[in-house]
This record gives C-alpha cells, structure tokens and sequence, in this order.
C-alpha cells in the first residue's frame, strides 16, 4: 500500500513475488528509515516460476532497472465522481469545466464530447424526463451548456458514495446441512465452481453443491479427498512487460546452457554470481530447466520462439498451451484475441486460463485446432477492435462493469439508508450491463469498462507487438506435442485467473450445450 | 407444444394456453422492478415494461384467447405499490383489457394493495381460482385444501425455474423452463417467470428442500418434466428433471 507509512521496521519479509521491480524496492524500502540506515528485506518464494521471477527481479533492482510508470488517461468514471464534485459548489459551464479538467494531465486529450456525453450521463437524460429526478445526480441544460447539482440529496451522495477502489464480491458459504455460516469466497471463484468441486476454505476441505445468489451451500468433503480447484485470487497483481522480458531472456540463456551440456554444478556456480541467491534457490532453478529440457526438447523456448504445446490434463481436457513469458496483462489480450479466433473457427466456447508466464486455451476434447492457421488469422486482425468486440462474450466484462458502475454513481452502494451490499450491486450489475448495452452502446459507464480492459487490464501496445514480431517473423511459432503439461505448464494449469469466451452465437450456444447435457443424460452417469 | 392434450406452451415464449378454458397463462411479471432497483439505488433504466409488451404482442401473434391469467407476481415491491409499479401495472393492465374479454389474477407474494390498480380496470383478484378443473394458485403457499379428485391440474408460478447448462470448458448459460407431471396429489404445471429481469431457481442444481415454493418442497419434483423455452434456441426438452440432476 502506498501513502502510509508504517514506521520503524528493521526487515521487510516479502512472501511472494511483487511482481514488479518497482515494488520489490518501493517495497523493501520501508524499512531502514532511520539516519544511515540500510534497507533489509527477504524475499519468500512461494514456487519455482516464484524462485525464478524474484531472482530476475533482485538483479534487476541492484542494476536500477525501474519498470516504466503507466498514468491511465480519460477515465470516465473518476471524471462522473469529480463532475459531481464540482456541480455541488456552483454551477458551471461546461467549456469551463472542460477548461479547469483538462489541466489535468490524466484528461489531457479530453474531447468536449466526451465530456458532454458523461454530464448528460449524470443528469440522468437515458431516462424519462419524470425519472429525472430519480436518475439524475446533475441537472444539465444542453442549449445553455450549462450543469449544476440537482437537489440537496447530491452532496450526501457524493460524499457517502465516493473514491475508486471497488468492494470486493464476497459469497457467503453455507453448511447445506445446517446453514452454519463458514466464511466467505470471492464471486469470481464461485463462478467456476462446479457441482462436486472440492475446494479448502478456512484450512478446511468442503464440497460444493449450489448456489442461490449471493450464498455458496457446501457439505464437508468426503474423507481422504483432495482439492479439485485451487485457491484462486481474481486480482494478483500482474508481472511488468519489462521484467517478463528480463526473465524471458535468463531463461532462454539458461536453456542454451543446459543445450549445451553444460553441467550442473558449472551452472548452479553460474546462476549464483549472476543472481542474488543462495545455493539451494540457484539449484532449484537449474533443476526446474533441466526438468523442462529433458521432458520436452526445445521445452526451453528461444528468444524469438513461440512454443505451443498441445497437451491434456490429468482429467483429459485439451489444452493449447502458449509458453509466453510477457506478463499477464499482455497475456490477457493474446489469450482472449487467440480463444475469440479459435471460437469462432471450431464454432465452440474455449476456456481460458492466463498468468504472467502463458496461457491455456481450454478446448473441447473432439475439437481439431490448426494451431499454425490460428496464428496466422491473429496476425490479420485489427487486434484493438477486435478485442472490444469480444471482450463483451467474457466473465471479465461482466465483473469489471460492476466496479465501473459503482464508481460512477450507476450503483450507489449507499443511498438513501440502504447500504447496497456487494452481492446485490452484483446481482444487479449483469442486468443493468445488458439493459444498458440495449439502451445505448456508447454509454459512458459502457464505455470506460472497454477503457479498463482494453487500457488497465490489457496491455494492448505489447500485444500488438508481438503480434507485429510474428508477423515480421522474428518470432517463430513451434508447436509441440505432449501426453501430459510440461513441467513449465504446471502452475499455468492449475493457477492463473479464469475465462472463457462464449460462442458468439447464442442460439447455437444453447443448442450445443443443451446437446452435451443430454448426451451426458443417455449416457446415464455423472461428468466426474 | 403440447404438454397434455389442452395445455400448450406458446412458443417460445414463457407462456402456455389451455384449451378447455380457452385461457392464456402467464406468470411473475414482476413489473416495476427497475424503479424498486432505482429507489435502492441501483439506477437500472427502465426496458422491462417494453420488453414484456413486445412479448405479449409475440404470444398473441400465436395463440389468441377469450381470456388471460396473471398467476402471481405482477408487481415487484412487496410491502407498498410505488409510484413507478402502478404507472406499469396501470398500463399493462389497460392493454390486457383491450385484449381479452377476462383478465383474472391471481395473487402473489409481491402483490400486496394491488387492488388500487385492479379496481380501476374492474379486475377480479384471487387468491387462488378454479376454473374448469384447473387450479390455479402462485404457489408461494401450502394449498389451504386438499386438491379434490375433480382437478385436472395445478398451475403456479413463484420459482422462476431455471434451467443451467454447463460445459467442460466454463461455459454457462441460463434457461428459462417449464416443469410439469403427475404426482402424487394429481398433475402440475410450473411456470416459468414472465418477467425478463428477476433472478431464478436453477431447479437441476437445487435440492428437494431448497424449492422457494412450499407446493414444491412437497411434491416428488424429480419426476417432472422439464421443458426449456429461450427467445433464440426455441423449445429445449430435457425429459426428467431426476435425469438431468445426476449430470450437472
């Protein structure tokens, strides 16, 4: 957390990787303030990809290798909170306001009809003029240009309402049994619960059965079963392209090492003068490489490789799995521009999974995937729109619209004496997306959600990047195929946030899953 | 479709026509759930009210009839009738007048003082009704007596029933669905929600004591049928709800 400080700390322990060098050393800087002090930290590595990151990561920090700072610019959510802000003072005219925001680097480029378009927005004019008084938080006369508060209940609104950082969804999970309550899941876990899924809550192993709303029900686990879904958290902190890129190179130089013959002990010696590690770290890292090479040769991918690896799971499922080490927020435009192709030419709904070193495109079993055409049709695409048209058929949309309509004011999670609990902004948030999409495409709080993902999730310019390096052919695509997930694939199968990309056509959609459904009825018996 | 010789579903809308009554059915309107939503301060525009009109319009495109039942829910507050539900109410009401000789309701849970609105329009509210061997109740509550031999079926609303379809790779889509059978206590028919905004039972992922409906917690819901209706992909028949319960 940044703006505080904590105060005397001798020694920072960091469990996990931070992900960024920035904040390995904004991090470990908290400690040591005193005069002539020296930071001090310990990094705790929670896995090998873990060991492998957070030693990059350190040396990049002693060569003062900063990543590079991104300012979003235009949000439209922020910019309804201050809109509002102002409006309680005095009234305005809109070129001052315009005026008085654009003197903000952050809105900058901000165009007057951008701006117009969030006033009407906020005046509530998508509904009818009776609702006004209901919808609208501002008045705002469109042939004067001018806007101004409506109401006393504004100001109450705006300070109990205010500031950016969302709720989280918590789930509450219930004993099916006797409705005891035994804590809280993330909404977007419960989402990729299936019947029968067993998952560890409170150090505890339960099974799930269903949920109604905003309620999990479980029965204990039977004895002696293992989780079938791991702990998942929606929002880890993605790597910086700059340190997946550092990382990219160490392991491909460690790769033509390995190639080489080069043997352990020269290489674990190696990794140790090159790296801030101890030796039991520099051995892991070697044998995890060594892993890789011998299991899948030309595991470890080059530079200007690809590596794809088609693959199924313990479970059987087909995975495509992309070796791409750019960190997750480029990740998560390649891996949704990859699955939106690969649905519409297999004419079926692909999972997705992504993390900061890959991603899994999830296949139905009989599906036959061209993996070379596939990237080949990526390289045609005009990726940003793309995007934006696709991103609407993912679990994405649907949980960052809720944050963003919360944040303009479309959902007030205090008003009026109620407290609008995050299950029921949640509950509503799925039907306002879809009833606001049919009253207007473009409607502001429409239109940041796109801005965030396609802006603060994505990282759209390293995307396209490497996109245009295919197609320069710089970097290669090679598809491998194995029985099982090489050990590199590991975390990404079991880890890494969730998606899919539904099939773009509903009516097909429903047909085909009403189609496995009843295939699985004849078939008399239960999926797992 | 035919569910029993006088009873059909409208396809492929949440509605069915029986026959012998020369009756439309539809239930759970739940009209004026934008501006209940809006008062608690989720600022849901208003599409419900049209959406629901156009689907009426698309019913009667269909199957016409000397007259219509609202089975329960065609408000959404509870406790009061808002300002914005008897605008809706109000209107909707008026067009059913228009077009049909009958209009009966039946009352829900969500119904209270719904006769300011009914008065003006000279419509009778029940709280259950037996028209011609059928009963017709919301279903919110135990039936007050037993059913009699005489009753041909039971229809009632109240659960929203849902069907969820899943697949392998998390795909997951919801279905509006018809449950209907024979039980112990004679036939029943449960309706799907007419409205298109209110949250649903996923009645293959629930338990037998986990129905809304009280009727349903007491009846052997595993042999029903399920039939699924959706504006794209038409009518879906899954057979036995028992069946589909074993696989998702």
């Amino acid at each position: 957390m940044l703006g505080i400080d904590i105060g005397s700390i001798d020694l920072v322990a960091q469990i996990g990787s931070p992900k960024s060098v920035t904040r390995a050393v904004q991090r470990i800087g908290r400690s040591g303030h005193g005069f002539q002090d020296v930071a001090v930290g310990r990094i705790v590595v929670l896995d090998r990809d873990d060991a492998v990151e957070c030693s990059v990561m350190l040396r990049c920090a002693m060569e003062r290798k900063l990543d590079e700072i991104q300012i979003p610019s235009n949000c439209l959510d922020i910019l309804s909170q201050h809109l509002v802000g102002m409006s309680l003072g005095s009234k305005w005219k809109v070129d001052e306001a315009l005026k008085l925001v654009k003197g903000s680097y952050c809105y900058r480029d901000l165009e007057k009809r951008t701006l117009v378009s969030v006033l009407r927005y906020l005046a509530g004019h998508y509904s009818d003029l009776e609702d006004r008084k209901v919808y609208g938080k501002i008045w705002f006369d469109e042939e004067s240009e001018t806007f101004g508060r409506r109401g006393r209940y504004t100001r109450v609104i705006y300070y109990l309402n205010i500031g950016a950082i969302p709720d989280e969804v918590k789930v509450t999970v219930k004993h099916s049994g006797s409705n005891r309550r035994l804590g809280n899941i993330e909404e977007g876990f419960l989402e990729r619960l299936r019947k029968g899924d067993i998952f560890v809550l409170g150090g505890k192993l339960y099974r799930f059965r269903y949920a109604r709303g905003m309620t999990c029900y479980v029965d204990d686990a039977p004895k002696g079963s293992s989780p079938t879904i791991p702990s998942w958290f929606s929002e880890l902190l993605p790597l910086s392209w700059e340190l997946a890129s550092e990382i990219r190179r160490f392991r491909s130089r460690i790769g033509e090492e390995i190639g080489k013959g080069v043997g352990r002990e020269t290489l674990v010696e190696r990794l140790r003068r090159d790296l801030p590690v101890d030796k039991r770290t520099a051995r892991s890292i070697y044998d995890y490489f060594k892993e890789q090479h011998d299991y899948l040769s030309g595991g470890i991918p080059a530079p200007d490789v690809l590596l794809v690896e088609r693959t199924r799971d313990l479970r059987g499922r087909s995975f495509l799995i992309f070796h791409a080490l750019f960190g997750r927020r480029t990740n998560d435009a390649l891996s949704r521009a990859f699955a939106a192709v690969l649905s519409e030419r297999i004419e079926a709904s692909v999972g997705i999974t992504v993390s900061d070193n890959g991603f899994a495109l999830l296949v139905p079993p009989d599906a036959r995937v061209d993996v070379g055409g596939l990237a080949l049709a990526v390289q045609e695409l005009d990726l940003e729109r793309y995007l934006r048209e696709n991103v609407r058929r993912t679990e994405l949309m649907r949980r960052r619209f809720r944050h963003c309509a919360s944040r303009s004011f479309l959902v007030l999670r205090n008003y009026k004496g109620y407290e609008i609990g995050v299950g029921r902004q949640q509950a509503s948030a799925q039907a306002l997306l879809s009833v606001v999409e049919k009253i207007d495409p473009g409607f502001p709080v429409l239109e940041e959600t796109y801005r965030e993902i396609l802006e603060d999730t994505m990282d759209l310019e390293h995307a396209k990047e490497v996109v245009e390096a295919m197609k320069r052919g710089e970097l290669k695509l090679r598809v491998a195929e194995t029985e099982i997930p090489s050990p590199f694939a590991h975390n990404l199968i079991v880890l890494g946030e969730a998606d899919v990309i539904l099939m773009k056509d509903r009516r097909k959609r429903i047909l085909q899953l009403y189609e496995a459904v009843m295939k699985r009825v004849k078939g008399g018996g239960g999926r797992r | 479709m035919k569910l029993w010789d006088s009873v059909e579903i409208v396809e492929p809308y949440p509605a069915a026509y029986i026959g012998d009554i020369d009756c439309l059915v539809i239930s759970d309107l739940h009209l004026g759930y934008e501006g209940i939503m809006a008062e608690h301060g989720v600022m849901m525009p208003k599409v419900q009210f049209e959406e629901e009109v156009e689907m009426l319009e698309g019913v009667l495109a269909k199957r016409g009839g000397r007259r219509v039942l609202l089975n329960g829910d065609i408000k959404h507050e509870f406790s009061t009738t808002s300002y914005h539900e008897f605008k809706e109410v109000d209107e909707f009401l008026l067009r059913l007048t228009g077009l049909f000789e009958e209009v009966i309701i039946i009352k829900g849970n969500h119904d209270n003082y719904i006769e300011r609105v009914t008065s003006r329009h000279g419509i009778g509210v029940f709280s259950s009704k037996e028209i011609g061997g059928f009963l017709f109740a919301h279903g919110h509550r135990k039936l007050a007596r037993a059913r009699g031999s005489g009753q041909k079926c039971l229809v009632m609303g109240h659960e929203h029933p849902v069907v969820a379809l899943t697949d392998e790779v998390g795909a997951k889509e919801r279905v509006r669905c018809f449950l209907y059978g024979d039980t112990a206590s004679g036939k029943i028919l449960v309706m799907p929600a007419f409205s298109t905004l209110a949250y649903g039972s996923e009645v293959n992922a629930i338990s037998q004591k986990e129905w809304l409906s009280p009727v349903l917690r007491e009846v052997e819901t595993g042999r029903l049928n399920l039939v699924g209706v959706s504006r794209e992909a038409g009518i879906l028949e899954f057979g036995k709800l028992r069946n589909l319960q074993l696989v998702s």
